[in-house]
């Protein structure tokens, strides 16, 4: 995630970032992250965009315009900020990674059976000590998922210049439609799956990503123009991917994601967003395990003795119905998928512990996700 | 007759030769077979077990124990590990130092020949060399390289003088001299890393005849260097020849080509029950043909379910009814069974995992079920596996495809070109309509010509001719070997040893590097290890000292309380000693007085 900045801009301070390109999810997360700051601190926003990007503007929040000398101002303050940031992330990281040696060297000492028993006991203990310090270095280094400032929607809108362009890419597309993402074409049979599904409700299939642009793209027309027209037109969006799901966030789109790897990133921030997550497999004894399984450390910490198989067609054809039928209304929440939530929630720090990358992705204060895991799924759970 | 003694690395090796020891032993060769590491993954001890009960002449054991093996020193140089209580073994003896600079050594000539030019697509197999190597010594061979050949010569051959440098361990020439053999075989010998190199050596000193059997066709090309040449090297053909020649440094009168005398056994195979039984037994539609693909091993294809289905399906949206409707039999490889649980069969009609996963490989019933998949098989697909050979043994059309997720595994070996180059065997598709549009072809009734086949056949697995088998030739090369007088023996030059001490200052350091930690906590282990010991010397002497006061307080307070005993006792008894007379006196007088009275009364 890119960082937000309190910059001074003539008199009054406006909170800036330079929205990420890498991926639409990227360019959206950091969008409402910065739109959300400034909205909760009563500022204006600053969005540099980067080449490639659209430039937006939001009805809720005053976004100033950051052009010509604004423009390196605000630059220039978020490359000092980014250099800072990466200076200090390298210095959590070195002094991560000499508490971690330090905690090696005193177990290696600790485990010296001539030292007397009480030495070694205290050896053992600053041996915990330096392990809970690299740990917290380590925790400070891991950015979190602003799932808090996602969770409201804020009404985007690409900027009145690109506006014309967006409609053209958009023409002839009055009908419902629906975004599928293109996804990676040696594994895409859920992806398909769903395509089918959306095709049997009557929906037009659009699909997303760089991959496969609309035949009707001008050649000079922007991928991500094309993929936010999409997006905005479509019914709802289905995924396997998490950038696409965050991009759905931009333009409050319904989301699905199918295979999701593990509950805790893929837990949907807001209330239309579904998932459903890959079966694991036992690779010792092929056992089937359940979602809930897949929340314990002890599947995290041993992913390697587990295999995975996509969301099976039914449950896909399943939650894709769920989605079309909340979309006809207010989007309702089964008993076992709250619980399925909450045990998410709960789970969220051993997890974390079990498998530090998920740190990032852990409850935000407390607060997963307004979203749910597919009905079809969570039902089964006890 | 002759003694042959056979160093393998595991019991795994003797599927390899299990005929040509068994021809060996009835030639009347003693042949001992020493493992070097046991290993029971696939039940390989049962192989072994088997193998010595085949003949009175064949007896099996073990190697002496290394210091260290490869296996130590890979897990010392785990740095997600840690390890409680090596401070007292850190620095290790001194044989076990040069366990590690010899593995070090080795490590490092198997990397650096991933640079040489012959390797230039072959990333994933230098990735795999590297992983193994502490990360010290990574930047070295990365900047010996970036010098282009000149820089690798150099450095390759330092290398190789240290080699030269180092001692074999003691228990290695006992061993040798125990067994006194006629001949010392060796496989695989070119393992990343191995410590067989010893064997070579220590043969060397010792005047033994020592020969490389190279076991399977990828081990010149996929693998380490042999790093010391043994006197003669047993290999399957004239290409490896070359790759042992060109590769590995061998000269050519070294090199004896046998054939693959593994596969004897699949000319002479016979099926053992009808193709009906068989789709039966399997649960495939008898009434189909059926292509058989055979699974590769982990680091040929580490996610080979995900392609496996993806070409399923493909197979079945085929336009071709034949295609669409065509059984297909998954065989996984043995090694590499585990993934295909997540496979879901249930999304496909015809198809079958056979033999089940978890099936033990050394079942007599295993190798039937393999010739029978094999020879009723319409045609065979695989990504890069030896079974594609024993398809063309079969004669049955082999197919691949060219996929992107195992372009290191295909293009990026060496040995893949000798299944879809030249005179191959295999029909390679860069596309899945390409590839279906061949196996269309090769399930009709013309098919590929089975010419090609055999020519292959003839060239990489009977060099003899396709009526001579291997196992024999193999029997032959090693008994003429055994029989011939043996090589004098090359004791060490003086310069060895007086490098030696030199050579034991790199070992102490090599032991050290081996554990792959950022060299600043070398220098910080000292101080570390000093405060830790005044802290334990401190602990010990307060420890003593308390214990020395507590014990004199402890034998005052004993010795008063004795002295008060003591005395209160005697005074006691002097109390008693004084006042009996004085009860006598008392008595006495009062008799007297009473007997007065009476008499006054």
């Amino acid at each position: 995630m890119s960082p937000v900045l309190t910059i001074p801009i003539g008199a009054r301070l406006v909170e800036a970032s330079r929205p990420g390109a890498a991926t639409p999810g990227a360019f959206s997360v950091d969008v409402l992250a910065t739109l959300a700051r400034a909205r909760q601190r009563g500022r204006a926003a600053c969005l540099l965009a980067s080449p490639g990007v659209p430039a937006v503007t939001c009805d809720v929040v005053p976004v100033v315009d950051a052009a010509g000398v604004t423009a390196a101002w605000v630059a220039a303050w978020l490359r000092v900020a980014s250099a800072a940031r990466r200076a200090a992330a390298w210095r959590r990281q070195t002094v991560a990674s000499v508490w971690s040696e330090l905690h090696r060297e005193l177990r290696r000492q600790a485990g010296d059976p001539r030292l007397p028993a009480s030495v070694r006991e205290r050896v053992r203990a600053a041996a915990r000590a330096a392990l809970a310090r690299a740990a917290r270095r380590d925790a400070d280094a891991a950015g979190r998922f602003p799932r808090r400032a996602l969770r409201e929607p804020l009404q985007v809108r690409l900027s009145p210049e690109v506006e014309p362009a967006v409609r053209t890419v958009a023409a002839g597309r009055e009908e419902a439609i629906a975004a599928v993402e293109t996804g990676d074409p040696r594994r895409d049979s859920a992806l398909a799956v769903a395509a089918a599904a959306l095709q049997d409700a009557g929906l037009r299939v659009v699909r997303l990503g760089r991959a496969s642009q609309p035949a009707d793209a001008g050649a000079g027309a922007d991928v991500w123009l094309n993929d936010l027209a999409v997006l905005r037109q479509a019914r709802l969006v289905i995924c396997e991917s998490a950038a696409w799901q965050h991009a759905a966030y931009l333009t409050d789109t319904p989301s699905l994601r199918v295979n999701a790897p593990e509950p805790f990133s893929a837990y949907p921030v807001r209330a239309n967003g579904v998932f459903t997550l890959r079966q694991a497999i036992d690779l010792d004894s092929g056992r089937v395990l359940a979602p809930a399984d897949q929340l314990k450390p002890s599947y995290l910490r041993n992913l390697r003795n587990h295999g995975h198989r996509d969301t099976p067609p039914e449950q896909v054809r399943d939650a894709i119905r769920e989605m079309l039928a909340d979309a006809a209304g207010e989007p309702a929440e089964s008993a076992a998928q709250r619980r399925f939530r909450e045990a998410v929630v709960a789970a969220g720090p051993d997890a974390a512990a079990a498998m530090p990358p998920l740190r990032a992705w852990s409850a935000d204060d407390g607060f997963i996700g307004d979203g749910r895991l597919a009905r079809c799924q969570a039902d089964g759970l006890q | 007759m002759s003694r042959i003694l056979f160093v393998m690395l595991h019991p795994g090796f003797v599927r390899y030769y299990e005929d040509a020891l068994a021809g060996l032993a009835a030639a009347g060769h003693d042949v001992h077979v020493a493992f070097e590491i046991s290993r029971t993954k696939l039940r390989e001890d049962l192989t072994a077990a088997r193998l010595a009960s085949a003949s009175p002449r064949i007896t099996c054991g073990t190697t002496p124990e290394r210091g260290e093996s490869v296996r130590d020193f890979l897990a010392r140089a785990d740095r997600s590990a840690t390890r409680s209580g090596e401070a007292d073994r850190g620095g290790g003896g001194r044989a076990e130092a040069f366990e590690s600079l010899a593995t070090t050594v080795r490590l490092l000539l198997d990397y650096l020949r991933f640079f040489e030019p012959a390797f230039a697509g072959a990333a994933a197999l230098q990735a795999r060399a590297a992983k193994r190597l502490p990360r010290a010594y990574r930047s070295l061979v990365a900047m010996a390289a970036a010098a282009g050949g000149p820089g690798r010569a150099a450095l390759s051959r330092v290398l190789r003088l240290l080699e030269r440098v180092i001692p074999v361990p003691e228990a290695i020439d006992e061993f040798l001299r125990a067994h006194r053999p006629d001949l010392l075989l060796v496989t695989p010998l070119v393992e990343l890393g191995s410590q067989q190199v010893d064997y070579v050596k220590s043969s060397r000193h010792l005047g033994i005849r020592s020969v490389l059997c190279v076991a399977s066709w990828d081990n010149l090309t996929s693998k380490g260097l042999m790093r010391v040449v043994p006197d003669h090297v047993i290999v399957w053909n004239e290409a490896q020849k070359s790759e042992a020649v060109a590769l590995h440094g061998a000269a050519p009168s070294q090199v004896v080509v046998t054939g693959a005398s593994l596969f004897d056994r699949w000319f002479e195979a016979t099926p053992s029950r009808s193709r009906l039984e068989f789709c039966g037994a399997v649960g495939l539609d008898p009434s189909r043909p059926f292509v058989l693909y055979t699974g590769s091993s982990i680091f040929i294809a580490p996610d080979e379910v995900p392609f496996v289905e993806r070409w399923l399906s493909t197979l079945r949206e085929s336009p071709d009814p034949v295609l669409a409707s065509a059984g297909v039999l998954l065989r996984p490889h043995p090694a590499n069974a585990r993934q295909w649980r997540t496979f879901d069969r249930a999304g496909f009609a015809n198809a079958a995992i056979w033999p089940p996963i978890g099936t033990d490989p050394n079942h007599p019933d295993f190798r039937r079920d393999y010739f029978e998949s094999l020879f009723y098989s319409a045609a065979v697909v695989g990504i890069n596996t030896s079974a594609q050979i024993e398809a063309s043994i079969v004669e049955r059309p082999v197919l691949t495809i060219r996929a992107p997720e195992f372009a290191h595994s295909q293009d990026g070996t060496l040995h893949f070109r000798y299944l879809v180059g030249d005179g191959g065997p295999v029909r390679a598709a860069d596309t899945f309509d390409a590839h279906l549009e061949q196996l269309r072809e090769a399930l009709s009734a013309g098919g590929p010509d089975p010419h090609r086949s055999r020519e292959f056949v003839r060239a990489f697995i009977r060099p003899h001719g396709l009526d001579v088998p291997a196992t024999p030739a193999f029997v032959e090369a090693a008994g003429t070997l055994a029989d011939a007088a043996p090589p004098a023996p090359r004791p060490e030059p003086v310069w060895v040893i007086a490098m030696r001490p030199l050579a034991s200052v790199a070992a102490r350091a090599a032991r050290l590097l081996a554990e792959d930690r950022p060299l600043w906590v070398y220098a910080l282990r000292p101080v570390l290890t000093a405060l830790v010991r005044i802290a334990s010397v401190t602990v010990r002497t307060r420890t003593t000292v308390g214990g020395v006061f507590q014990t004199g307080a402890k034998r005052l307070r004993r010795l008063a309380w004795r002295a008060f005993y003591e005395s209160s006792r005697t005074m006691g008894r002097a109390r008693r000693r004084v006042n009996k007379p004085i009860a006598r006196l008392g008595r006495y007088v009062g008799s007297v007085a009473r007997r007065a009275i009476r008499r006054g009364v």
